[in-house]
Formats: C-alpha cells, sequence, structure tokens
C-alpha cells in the first residue's frame, strides 16, 4: 500500500524532494524578514504609549514586555457584526484573532477604536489583534501582538528599571514605541523616551 | 512434534547456540546427520530480532541528542556576543545551523543510509534547527511572537524530514508539536496527525525495528491526549463524557492492535495499540465503576451543541470508533477470546452514556451501568486470570489480578467499613499477590514447555 514511499527514497527523486523542502524551510523565514522589511518601509508609523516590563525568555534571549496604553481598557466589539450574528459561536472567543481599527488621540498616539471579525478591505489604519478576554457591554480585552522588545543582553533590565525610575520621579516623561503598520501587521521601528532612542538614553544614563 | 511450515525467528547468538548443539549431539550420536539438519532447517537468524538493531537506535537517539546540544551550545556562544554582531552577521548565524543540518541530512543518504542513527540524528538535528532559525530570526528582526502560528510552522517545515529520513524520532516529535497544538484552542489539530499515517504504514510494512515501536506508543497515547485536549475547548460528546469516551477508544485501539499486530502476538511492547488499549481499558473501567455519577454525566453546566466542522468530526470519531468494534466483532468473532469479547463489548457501553440514554434512565440508569461496569470487570479479570494460568503467562496473571485487586480496594475505599478492615483486605489482598505469584512459578517450572512470556492478549 505504502510501496509508493519506496520510490521516495531513489537517488534523483529524493534529491529533487530534498531540495524542495530544504528551501522551503530556508524561504520561510526569508519571507519573515522580506514581510517585516516591506512594513518598515511602506507601513504607515503609530506611536504607542508604553511601560516596559523585563521577563526573561529562555528560549529567545532577554526582551522588554512592553505594556500599552492603548490596550490597558476594553474595546467595543462593531454593532454591525453582533446583528448578523446567528448564535454564540459567532461572537470572538479568547485567543481569536480580530481586526481593530487604529486612530491618532490629541497628543498624537495610537488609540484603538472598534473591534472587528472581518479584515478591512483596504488602508493601513487597522491592527490583527488577538482577544483575552471578553468585558461587560460587548467589549473586550485584547492583546496587541508585537508586545516584545528583543534588547541586547543585560540592557533589558536597564531599560525597565530607567524608565520605572523616571516615571516615578517625571511623569511628564513621554515613553513610546514607533511602530509601522501595513496589512495589519506591525513591526517596531524603536523605542523612544522624550524623542530619544532607548538604547542612547540608557547608555547615557549608565555613564 | 509441531509441524509448522514458517521458519522460527531467533537471535544470532541462539542459532550459534543451535548450531553448536547440534554438533555435539552427532558427536555423541544422540541425533542423526538428517535430522540435526532437520531441525537446523526449522530456525533462522533474524538481525532484526537482535540486540545490534535496537542498539543502533538508541544510539541514533544519543547522537541526536548530543547534535541538538552541540547546536544548542553554539548558538548560545554566539548569543552571547550578540550584541556586537551587526543585523547581516546575526542573520547570517540564524540560517546557519538549519544549513549546516540540511547538509548532514543530504550527506547521510548519500553515504550513511543504510544507518539508523545517521538519519535519526541529522533529521532531528534539521528538525530542531528549523524551530531556532525562526526564533532567531524574529528576534533579530522583533517579528512578534505568535505561539501557535510558530508551532504550526515549524510542524509543517518539519514534517516532511519523518518521511525523507525516515525518522522515527521526527515522528515523535511531530506528535508532540500536534499535542501542543492541540492546548491553544478548539481547533481539531489532531487531525494533523493525518500526515504521518502514511509513513507508519510504511515503518509497519518494511522497518519495524525497536524504534518503530517505541514511536507507536508515543504516537498512540499522543493522539488520544490530542484529541481530548482540543475536545476541551468544544461542547461535544468527547469533552462532556471523556472517561467513557476514552474508555470506547481504549477498546477500538485494543482491537485494532488485535487485527494489525496479529491475534497470537502476544508481547506487550510489540503491540503498542493492544496495549495501551488494554492499561486504558484497565484505568477507565476501574474509575466508571465508582459509584459517582461524575465520571458518566461529565458536567451539568452546558448543553452539548454541535455545530462547525470540529463538532461533527468528534461526533463521528465516536461513530467510527463504535464501528470498528462492531466490525471487529463479528468479523473475527472465533478469533477473540471470550474475555477478549468482553474487552471490546465493554467499549459499546460507552454508547449508553455518550448518547443520553443513561439521562433518559436518570438516577436509576446509572445505577444499572455502574453495577454492570463492577460486573464486567470481575468477570472479565477472572476470566484473565484463568487464562493466563491455562497459557502460563506471568504477565497477563499479574494484570488480571491488579485490575481485580484494584477493583476490590477501591470498593473497599467507598464503604464504611474501619480502618482495621480495611487494612486487613490490603494484607489479604498482598498475600494474594504473592502466593498467586509463587505457586504458578513452582507450576511453571514443573511443566515442560517453557511458554512465551505476554501482556494482555
Amino acid at each position: 500500500m505504502t510501496n509508493w514511499l519506496n520510490k521516495l527514497y531513489q537517488h534523483k527523486v529524493w534529491l529533487i524532494l530534498a531540495a524542495l523542502v530544504f528551501a522551503i524551510q530556508l524561504l520561510v523565514p526569508a519571507y519573515m524578514i522580506f514581510e517585516q522589511q516591506q512594513t518598515l518601509k511602506y507601513g504607515e508609523l503609530y506611536k504607542f504609549k508604553i511601560r516596559p516590563i523585563d521577563p526573561y525568555d529562555p528560549f529567545r534571549g532577554r526582551y522588554v514586555v512592553l505594556s500599552f496604553d492603548a490596550s490597558r481598557n476594553a474595546i467595543l466589539y462593531r454593532e454591525k457584526d453582533r446583528k448578523t450574528k446567528i448564535n454564540s459561536f459567532d461572537s470572538p472567543k479568547r485567543n481569536d484573532w480580530i481586526y481593530a481599527k487604529l486612530i491618532t488621540d490629541k497628543e498624537g498616539y495610537a488609540q484603538l477604536s472598534e473591534l472587528s471579525m472581518e479584515k478591512p478591505e483596504a488602508g493601513n489604519d487597522y491592527l490583527r489583534v488577538q482577544v483575552r478576554y471578553g468585558s461587560a457591554k460587548n467589549k473586550y480585552h485584547i492583546r496587541i501582538p508585537f508586545d516584545r522588545y528583543y534588547a541586547p543582553e543585560g540592557k533589558a533590565y536597564a531599560i525597565e528599571t530607567n524608565v520605572r525610575q523616571r516615571s516615578r520621579r517625571n511623569s511628564n516623561d513621554q515613553v513610546y514605541v514607533a511602530v509601522k503598520i501595513r496589512n495589519g501587521k506591525g513591526t517596531i521601528e524603536n523605542l523612544y523616551i522624550n524623542q530619544m532612542p532607548i538604547l542612547e538614553f540608557v547608555e547615557k544614563a549608565i555613564e | 512434534m509441531m509441524e509448522s511450515s514458517e521458519k522460527q525467528q531467533i537471535t544470532k547468538n541462539r542459532y550459534h547456540w543451535l548450531q553448536s548443539q547440534l554438533q555435539n549431539w552427532l558427536s555423541q550420536s544422540i541425533i542423526s546427520d538428517e535430522q540435526a539438519q532437520q531441525i537446523q532447517a526449522g530456525y533462522q537468524f533474524d538481525n532484526e530480532l537482535d540486540g545490534a538493531s535496537s542498539n543502533a537506535w538508541t544510539t541514533g537517539i544519543l547522537v541526536a541528542l548530543g547534535a541538538v546540544l552541540i547546536g544548542g551550545g553554539i548558538i548560545m556562544l554566539f548569543a552571547h556576543n550578540w550584541e556586537h554582531l551587526g543585523k547581516g552577521a546575526r542573520t547570517f548565524l540564524s540560517f546557519l545551523p538549519l544549513v549546516l543540518a540540511q547538509a548532514l541530512c543530504i550527506y547521510s543518504f548519500k553515504k550513511r543510509f543504510q544507518s539508523a542513527s545517521w538519519r535519526e540524528a541529522s533529521a532531528t538535528l534539521t528538525f530542531m534547527a528549523i524551530a531556532a532559525s525562526i526564533a532567531l530570526i524574529g528576534q533579530t528582526y522583533h517579528i512578534y511572537g505568535d505561539l501557535e502560528r510558530f508551532v504550526l510552522t515549524w510542524f509543517v517545515l518539519g514534517v516532511p524530514l519523518a518521511y525523507l529520513m525516515r525518522s522515527n524520532a521526527v515522528m515523535v516529535l511531530a506528535t508532540i508539536l500536534v499535542v501542543w497544538l492541540c492546548t491553544f484552542q478548539g481547533k481539531p489539530y489532531w487531525l494533523l496527525l493525518i500526515t504521518l499515517i502514511p509513513l507508519w504504514v510504511y515503518f509497519y510494512n518494511n522497518q519495524r525495528s525497536g524504534g518503530f515501536y517505541w514511536s507507536s506508543w508515543l504516537a498512540t497515547a499522543g493522539f488520544a491526549i490530542a484529541l481530548m485536549i482540543s475536545a476541551t475547548f468544544r461542547h461535544t460528546p468527547l469533552s462532556f463524557y471523556p472517561i467513557t469516551s476514552l474508555l470506547l477508544m481504549a477498546s477500538a485501539f485494543y482491537g485494532l492492535g488485535k487485527k494489525l499486530f496479529g491475534f497470537d502476538n502476544h508481547s506487550f511492547w510489540k503491540n503498542p495499540l493492544s496495549s495501551l488499549g488494554a492499561i486504558g481499558i484497565g484505568i477507565f473501567s476501574i474509575v466508571l465503576s465508582h459509584n459517582e455519577s461524575w465520571a458518566w454525566w461529565g458536567s451539568s453546566w452546558h448543553r452539548i451543541e454541535i455545530s462547525g466542522f470540529a463538532d461533527y468530526l468528534d461526533l463521528l470519531l465516536v461513530f467510527i470508533a463504535i464501528g470498528i468494534i462492531v466490525w471487529l466483532l463479528i468479523s473475527h468473532w472465533k478469533k477473540f477470546k471470550l474475555y477478549q469479547r468482553l474487552l471490546l463489548m465493554v467499549g459499546l457501553m460507552s454508547v449508553f452514556a455518550i448518547l443520553h440514554f443513561a439521562q433518559w434512565f436518570s438516577s436509576f440508569g446509572v445505577l444499572v451501568l455502574i453495577i454492570g461496569m463492577n460486573l464486567f470487570v470481575l468477570l472479565t479479570a477472572t476470566l484473565i486470570i484463568v487464562r493466563a494460568v491455562e497459557q502460563n503467562r506471568a504477565l497477563l496473571l499479574n494484570a488480571g489480578l491488579l485490575w481485580l485487586s484494584s477493583l476490590i480496594l477501591m470498593r473497599f475505599f467507598d464503604s464504611d467499613v474501619s480502618i482495621l478492615i480495611k487494612g486487613f483486605a490490603f494484607i489479604l489482598i498482598g498475600c494474594g499477590f504473592i502466593g498467586m505469584n509463587i505457586w504458578f512459578n513452582r507450576q511453571r517450572k514443573k511443566s515442560p514447555l517453557i511458554a512465551k512470556e505476554g501482556a494482555y492478549d
């Protein structure tokens, strides 16, 4: 029944298939880089106000977890989708990926305005986010996916403490990430404290 | 003498021993030349049975483990100086482990494909390198982590390696990834295991090494775990009656194992499906013999709601399992011993719970089912013990004893008798165990025939 598998181990067949498989294995990470570069190049720039936290991920090295002001409150799920829903299964569930509309507030920071199950047709003013849990009145708490900033070894902790100390002393400090957004996907450009890139800032603070 | 047309497979060592003994007997004129040749013709040595093949496989795993450690170490060495490297260098180093591992696969194919160690090691290394590459690229370029998609990508990119390198280890690793995926959401990710079936069938037909049994054990257990985890996110019979569903699944596994690995194959290790099935039946029947309805009724907070593909799939699986059992019972009725028929039929009993019959009976119905389950364990365990004594099989005997005594002990725990009497019950059963084994061993020594050891049939 599975004798066709024996053909797989013929010299030529195997080499062709292996070349194909290996090429795809290499192309996937390569495409990840390409997509990210495209986002950086053609994406829309948004600034997200944050508070960084520093955990340790043994798998990927040190990084700073970003806690966004924009996702602190629950966000309203769009009315239009509610009317078309058939039963409880059509409303967003935990860990579902849905779309959030992006707007800019008076201070120039990004905010999320409404959620929807359908992908908007055009524009770079929406973001793919993950549902964390539902809250009252058809609102949902969501997770913004680009919530990690990989810092060079040893710097993550410095970033976190610096920001925390400063914001305690001076709450007027503006800490934010600059994010390029394209087709619902975001890529972090840099982390800033008062318009200064975070690494520069931390190095100055250490000196 | 028993005539058998097939040559008996024995290990190389035993074959040499037989040869030397035949020479002895010849020189002492116990047997004639002709008889010696006849005897020798009845046996054949098989390298697969030899320790050599299983050793090679163990070496394979160890080599693979070593390779992964070395690879990890190299990544960490670079990671230490990560910040001093430019983006280009980091990208290069992220791809390097994967490219090297792939090169090793090609080398293994060209020069060492007969060696299980080389195949397993290079395949495992590549499998791990895929994850390492994606993770390192993600870190270098601040690409955000969506764990579910990461694991899924890893699985899709990794599975072809199992086929290319004929690797048992990758099969096991892929199974683990499927179990992991099932923990994310209600999506029926267990379906991904279907991609491994052709390879498993190929191994089943061509390459039943130690690795095959290893990976079959793990893949079978993995399937059950993946299915049950993914079902917890849904409102289907599988999530409402987990224990009864598992019992049904165990019965189906048991019967399938008998069909696939042979009705006369009594080896515990070499029939992963039947052995796991038997263990499952043993455990879940004891749970269901308990005088509490949670095991039968599941949660009462929700109702079963079948909507969507994944839910229908769950339901379909229940019917497939029932179908397998009924089909096996009808087509192979005579090949199954009485207790084996009972082990299969107990799976069908779960129909009452799953299809809501139990609720129609209300609490009285559940009582009937619980009593039925107790009688089933009592009867089947006794039959197993009798059979084991008849056939001289120590493992089967102890399995039957263990099953029977756990039933008795469970009932003692439930009841309100004093701790003193409970203590006596424990001692009595312990003595029974030891006594039975001593008696059994004496019987065995008396009998001229050294029977093969085996597990549950």
